[in-house]
């Protein structure tokens, strides 16, 4: 089989080749290929990565500090990077830097006292990421404060995006108060792929 | 015809072994080559019509103090689910008023908004939320929840965004809620009405 075609080089034989029922493999082998190599970045797009996670029973309580959103059960996944009883979103080696847009609902809930209304309650999303020439950490946070109410937990909605690579991403509630709370089973924790940094 | 095998993806025929290629061989083959590039085709023109819509409530609903108040919409500004050949129905029907329900499994980007036209101010405990639930459970929501300045009247917004994992027929709904001093009831705003909208931004499972 000696020839090509112009465009996609598929392979068909010429007048004065040996004619061989191989030829059609070869040609049918061909056009297989590269099909499917058209066909990938739209199933890649329609089906593009992202993950929903959640904790679901209360932290333990805490007076002032951080504390990191269990990851109890995965709703979706379809990354391969977010796992229970995992604290953060830890993106595949194998993709190369890229955009994504990660979300969080903190949810908080009265541990012991009656929550001071005014207390700090901060809902964060860090997102540490990797250079990826000098392979030098940086880590950045997102921030949404709803102080405290006292009308039975804050509900804290916060969102970023981000250019990661090797990222870990993670939820977090920061208090600095006079009553202990914890973070609240229902907080949600998600984020989606947007696409290649170019 | 001769003995025919197919290509691992596309699943095209073609003769194999020490069989003669025969006319019939060479139409299957092409009639299976045909039939992937439509295939293809069809992933190049609608790959990108992913399925929206937006959902407000123009109308003054009461929200009770301290009650979890789902949002029933009297405008659809965008409900293109049966133009996406990717969703191929529609999101919101008049005779659920209140859902909006996805006709196919996908994960959606969802955005929140609601505003409390306060009659009197909250006091010092008080508190306005918006959340998005699943299937009418308040067992999962996402949303927000911030405590206005006590003493302030009139309208106040809050508005939170989200991502679900839906399976065809889920549904979402949007719900408000406020408590403080004040018994109430209190509306919802009308001159910058709740607003549930959402994109989908993929497919659970792409063939």
């Amino acid at each position: 089989m000696s020839g090509s075609t112009t465009n996609k080089g598929y392979p068909y034989p010429l007048l004065t080749d040996f004619a061989d029922v191989q030829d059609a493999y070869r040609l049918a082998s061909a056009i297989d290929a590269d099909l499917l190599a058209d066909q990938n970045p739209f199933r890649a797009f329609e089906g593009r990565p992202s993950f929903v996670v959640r904790q679901t029973s209360n932290g333990s309580g805490f007076l002032s500090g951080t504390d990191l959103m269990n990851f109890s059960a995965v709703d979706w996944d379809n990354t391969g990077g977010a796992k229970v009883g995992a604290n953060s979103f830890i993106q595949p080696n194998s993709q190369p830097p890229s955009w994504w847009m990660f979300g969080a609902t903190v949810l908080t809930v009265p541990i012991s006292g009656t929550p001071v209304v005014g207390d700090l309650v901060e809902g964060r999303i860090q997102v540490i990421t990797t250079d990826q020439v000098s392979n030098l950490s940086t880590t950045k946070y997102s921030v949404q404060r709803n102080d405290e109410s006292n009308t039975s937990g804050e509900w804290l909605n916060v969102f970023t995006m981000a250019a990661i690579y090797r990222g870990h991403i993670a939820a977090q509630l920061v208090l600095n108060g006079s009553t202990q709370k914890a973070i609240s089973a229902g907080s949600t924790f998600w984020g989606f792929y947007l696409g290649p940094v170019t | 015809m001769a003995f025919l095998r197919r290509t691992p993806y596309e699943k095209l025929r073609y003769p194999w072994a020490s069989d003669v290629v025969s006319v019939p061989d060479v139409q299957s083959m092409a009639n299976d080559i045909d039939q992937a590039i439509v295939t293809t085709q069809k992933f190049s023109s609608d790959f990108s019509k992913f399925g929206s819509v937006v959902a407000k409530r123009n109308a003054a609903q009461s929200l009770t103090k301290a009650t979890l108040t789902t949002i029933s919409f009297d405008s659809i500004t965008l409900n293109n689910g049966s133009d996406s050949p990717l969703a191929n129905g529609n999101w919101w029907a008049a005779g659920s008023p209140t859902r909006l329900t996805a006709p196919v499994a996908c994960v959606v980007l969802v955005s929140a908004f609601g505003g409390v036209n306060l009659g009197s101010a909250l006091g010092t405990a008080g508190c306005v939320e918006v959340a998005v639930g699943l299937n009418g459970s308040t067992a999962w929501q996402q949303g927000n929840k911030h405590s206005p300045i006590s003493t302030v009247t009139g309208q106040v917004w809050t508005s939170a965004v989200s991502l679900w994992p839906l399976n065809a027929g889920d549904f979402l709904e949007l719900k408000m809620f406020w408590t403080g001093t004040p018994a109430g009831p209190f509306n919802t705003d009308t001159v910058v009405p709740p607003q549930l909208s959402l994109s989908m931004v993929a497919l659970k499972s792409v063939s």
